[in-house]
């Protein structure tokens, strides 16, 4: 079992509605999706793209554990954690890089909690978030790729990944796409 | 640079012993996962090289212990976080609750003050002031102290106007503040009204019993899975029937007796009611 994590900000919201819409229904492992999102609006993000899925797409409740074949959305002002005993923590504290979800957050402890069984997949987004949780998910053994960056809308995000971490994989969203089909 | 991340189990007991000794807090409740994130923080932001370093540190500085506490905890966000929940609970104060002929209300956990000071907002626009006995507590002193001064920064109370304004309101949360030279401080002739308490949820007894109303929006999240059921069991008893809960939107009473007993009468918002 592998669990994924894919993390974004502007310009990712496309990217993942073509992930989700591209995945098979038997898709066997967890995905856990830390994206940017106004904190104030709180319904139609997931509905959206549980419109495009396969998959359960749901926001999960503090502690809800996790299932294999389902899609978890950060739910928006809150950070999602990954728990060791692989259940999910939200919480409130302080935006990490001026962010409430932190994708840092949710890498890092997905890190932590998996380590060799982690993919870590960074996408398009306008600042720094997400690289050093790719970089920790990389130093505890895990796979980690980002969506090229000639193809982000706003390559910042990938750009800083790349630039602190050896990431395995650069890839346009159809090799991203591709390579999640294939994942045994 | 050094991973700023990693604090291993055997560093994390150590932490847990050290402030039950000097404190009688009992860190080992704390969601394990957080409370390697914030004391990870704390190093980060007290300028260590590693964790282990500020693990070594409090081990033997006693004093470093109370400034950690102060920081360990998580603050309440803002004022009027989700406007939608603060619309709903205001109909139910004001269909429900106004027509009691007192109204007893806890707000336990305190850390920061905006939950409080929107319910006193609530109330007091609404004319309840008068009917209302609320309790506020914490395991911690600081926040305690922090929550009776209540002072707001100029960011924060950009915020929670912000919020307090998507509640469709046509006045600005201004009129209960009074601006200070660098920050705002909540009206004092409201907080004087609430009673402030030491109490330890999980082990002490409740303030007073037959509560109206519990806001308790978002702190359970921080405790481990067992504490939360035992405080969300004390919190459920402490309820007269008919009496309602207010939990945060990632919340709910999975795992408890407490979703037999109460019954969700929100269909968004995590707002329970104790039935009859």
């Amino acid at each position: 079992m592998w669990y994924v994590v894919i993390g974004g900000s502007a310009g990712s919201f496309q990217t993942v509605t073509t992930i989700l819409s591209e995945l098979p229904k038997t898709f066997p492992h967890p995905m856990f999706l830390c994206l940017h999102r106004l904190k104030h609006i709180r319904s139609g993000f997931v509905e959206a793209l549980r419109l495009k899925s396969k998959l359960p797409v749901h926001e999960p409740c503090d502690k809800e554990p996790v299932q294999p074949g389902h899609v978890y959305l950060a739910p928006a002002n809150y950070h999602m954690y990954i728990e060791r005993d692989n259940t999910i923590a939200l919480s409130t504290e302080e935006p990490a890089n001026h962010s409430r979800p932190s994708i840092d957050i949710t890498f890092v402890s997905a890190a932590k909690a998996y380590g060799t069984r982690c993919l870590g997949i960074l996408l398009s987004g306008a600042n720094k978030d997400g690289a050093f949780g790719l970089k920790t998910m990389k130093d505890e053994g895990g796979t980690i790729m980002v969506q090229s960056p000639d193809e982000c809308q706003v390559k910042t995000m990938t750009a800083a990944a790349i630039k602190i971490t050896d990431v395995d994989y650069i890839f346009q969203s159809s090799q991203i796409i591709s390579y999640l089909q294939n994942l045994k | 640079m050094e991973d700023m991340t990693n604090i291993t189990e055997e560093e994390l007991r150590r932490v847990i012993s050290m402030v039950r000794t000097i404190d009688d807090i009992d860190l080992g409740q704390f969601q394990p996962v957080i409370l390697k994130h914030r004391i990870c923080r704390f190093a980060t932001l007290q300028g260590y090289e590693s964790v282990s370093n500020l693990v070594e540190k409090l081990v033997t500085d006693r004093s470093l212990i109370h400034i950690f506490l102060q920081k360990i905890a998580v603050p309440t966000t803002e004022m009027f976080r989700d406007a939608e929940f603060w619309v709903e609970l205001e109909n139910i104060i004001n269909e429900k609750l106004s027509a009691e002929r007192f109204i007893k209300i806890w707000v336990p956990d305190i850390c920061g003050d905006d939950e409080l000071n929107t319910l006193l907002v609530i109330l007091s626009r609404n004319n309840l002031m008068h009917k209302a006995t609320i309790y506020a507590t914490s395991q911690f002193q600081q926040a305690i102290d922090d929550s009776k001064e209540s002072f707001i920064d100029s960011k924060k109370f950009e915020i929670s106007d912000a919020n307090f304004k998507r509640m469709n309101s046509d006045n600005s949360l201004i009129q209960y503040l009074e601006r200070l030279e660098k920050y705002y401080k909540f009206s004092p002739n409201l907080l004087d009204k609430v009673i402030f308490l030491k109490q330890c949820i999980s082990k002490d007894t409740p303030p007073d019993k037959g509560f109206n109303l519990i806001l308790f929006r978002n702190r359970c999240l921080f405790y481990n899975a067992t504490t939360r059921r035992t405080v969300l069991e004390k919190i459920g008893q402490s309820l007269i029937p008919g009496g309602y809960l207010a939990l945060g939107t990632g919340e709910n009473l999975a795992d408890t007796d407490q979703q037999v007993l109460l019954a969700q009468v929100s269909k968004i918002e995590k707002i329970y009611r104790k039935k009859q």
